[in-house]
């Protein structure tokens, strides 16, 4: 717990540097220097199972920083530092624990499927003298022809992933294409639109990423007495997130993700180590009418099993969850 | 040829802020008040839960609202654009207050 506890601090102080503000002459004329262009930390507080130690925390941060624009392809080059963490107050009561600290390099997009065009020329004149329902119902529209329907992104990336006492690890090392797309929007979305009180509660694209992995240190986790001398393994891996709209104020998210080790030895099969898959659904009440509906009040649900160890475990969570 | 004031640029920017994060393909505004959405932070936008989720989703909108601009011939920087919505805790106002500070309008057409 300790080194848990260590941890928190240490990213909180990292989240909280990042921003240096350089004064000159007058506060007025104080220039922001950030160290990265993007920073992100969102929070989820959850209350367990009381065998399953009471209380945890679930967290995502995100350091982003714009390397360059590729004018040429119209893509731009960034690089992130991540860490995803499900951190158990009482690990030993829960072995659904990991922590994922990723470094990668980024190429978004390489490609995209242009949207439609639209060849008639609006009038500004005309959107400031309309009503303002209006001018928003025609930009809705216009939105919806022209956003491309398709996207791909690539990276490069380095994982170390690890329990929150940093007793079992490994290192992965490899790629990952994403896809979004909002073809997939009709299906998805046709119970919850069935669901749906409140207009304008629309779903978002959804994202699927298919990664490869080449994992090493495979002898320092708890599956090491299943491996005999192969410490190192192949790995693909399937994520995917979706969001949509669902009665009058919430937001139900979907989050899958997928681990299949390719020729894994026998033991790790016998075991049914060789594939793992992770399952998160949320949802959410928005407090929509109040400014930075920030605090939402969230029920969360969690199934499956996380490297390194790929522990299975279940985990029902409510609570509120934060953005920073 | 006369041009648009300030406030003329600030509330077509509004308008059009809210009505394409508002997409109905892609939604990632949960407010019905502009006032209220001017008001919040950028990060309370339903960006996404995993951050590349969250990043790729700007990127996204950035390349729709630019292509909405573009319809009414307002040339805004795409790298401007990604970059003003990557900070979360910046108002959703102080972005357009940034915007209007770079965009460039056509000349009005009336008077």
């Amino acid at each position: 717990m300790k080194n848990t506890a260590l941890w928190i601090v240490i990213m909180a102080f990292l989240l909280l540097s990042v921003n240096i503000v350089f004064s000159e002459e007058s506060v007025d004329n104080a220039k922001n220097f950030s160290l990265f262009n993007g920073q992100y930390l969102k929070v989820d507080l959850k209350f367990v199972d009381q065998n399953k130690g009471d209380f945890g925390i679930d967290y995502k941060l995100n350091l982003e920083k714009n390397i360059t624009p590729i004018k040429k392809t119209n893509s731009n080059l960034n690089l992130n530092l991540k860490s995803d963490g499900f951190v158990m107050v009482k690990s030993e009561e829960n072995k659904l624990n990991s922590i994922i600290n990723e470094i990668n390099i980024e190429l978004l997009p390489i490609y995209k499927i242009p949207g439609t065009k639209i060849y008639k020329n609006p009038n500004i004149e005309d959107v400031l003298k309309e009503d303002p329902t209006v001018a928003i119902q025609t930009t809705r529209q216009q939105a919806e022809i022209v956003c491309s329907p398709l996207w791909l992104n690539f990276d490069l990336h380095l994982k170390h992933e690890t329990t929150q006492d940093f007793k079992n690890y490994d290192l992965a090392f490899g790629t990952a294409m994403y896809i979004s797309t909002s073809f997939l929007n009709v299906p998805l979305d046709y119970l919850f639109g069935l669901l749906r009180t409140r207009e304008n509660n629309n779903p978002r694209q959804i994202e699927v990423t298919f990664g490869y992995d080449y994992v090493v240190n495979l002898d320092k986790t708890a599956n090491k007495i299943l491996r005999e001398n192969d410490k190192n393994a192949n790995r693909f891996n399937l994520k995917a997130e979706w969001e949509t709209g669902i009665f009058k104020a919430g937001r139900i998210i979907f989050a899958y993700n997928s681990y299949y080790e390719l020729d894994a030895p026998n033991k790790i099969k016998d075991a049914n180590k060789d594939f793992n898959s992770f399952f998160i659904v949320k949802l959410e009440h928005l407090l929509y009418e109040v400014k930075d509906a920030k605090a939402k009040i969230a029920i969360k649900y969690t199934d499956g099993e996380l490297p390194p160890n790929f522990e299975k475990g279940n985990v029902i969570g409510g609570g509120f969850s934060f953005d920073f | 040829m006369a041009e648009f004031t300030k406030e003329e640029k600030i509330k077509f920017l509004t308008l059009k802020y809210f009505g394409t994060t508002d997409n109905p393909q892609d939604d990632v505004n949960p407010y019905d008040s502009v006032d209220v959405f001017l008001d919040s932070t950028v990060g309370s936008l339903r960006w996404g839960v995993d951050a590349t989720v969250r990043q790729h989703s700007k990127i996204r909108f950035a390349d729709t609202f630019k292509k909405v601009l573009s319809l009414y011939r307002v040339d805004l920087d795409l790298e401007a654009i990604i970059t003003s919505i990557q900070d979360d805790n910046k108002t959703n106002r102080s972005v357009i207050e940034k915007w209007t500070e770079i965009v460039i309008f056509p000349p009005r057409k009336s008077n």
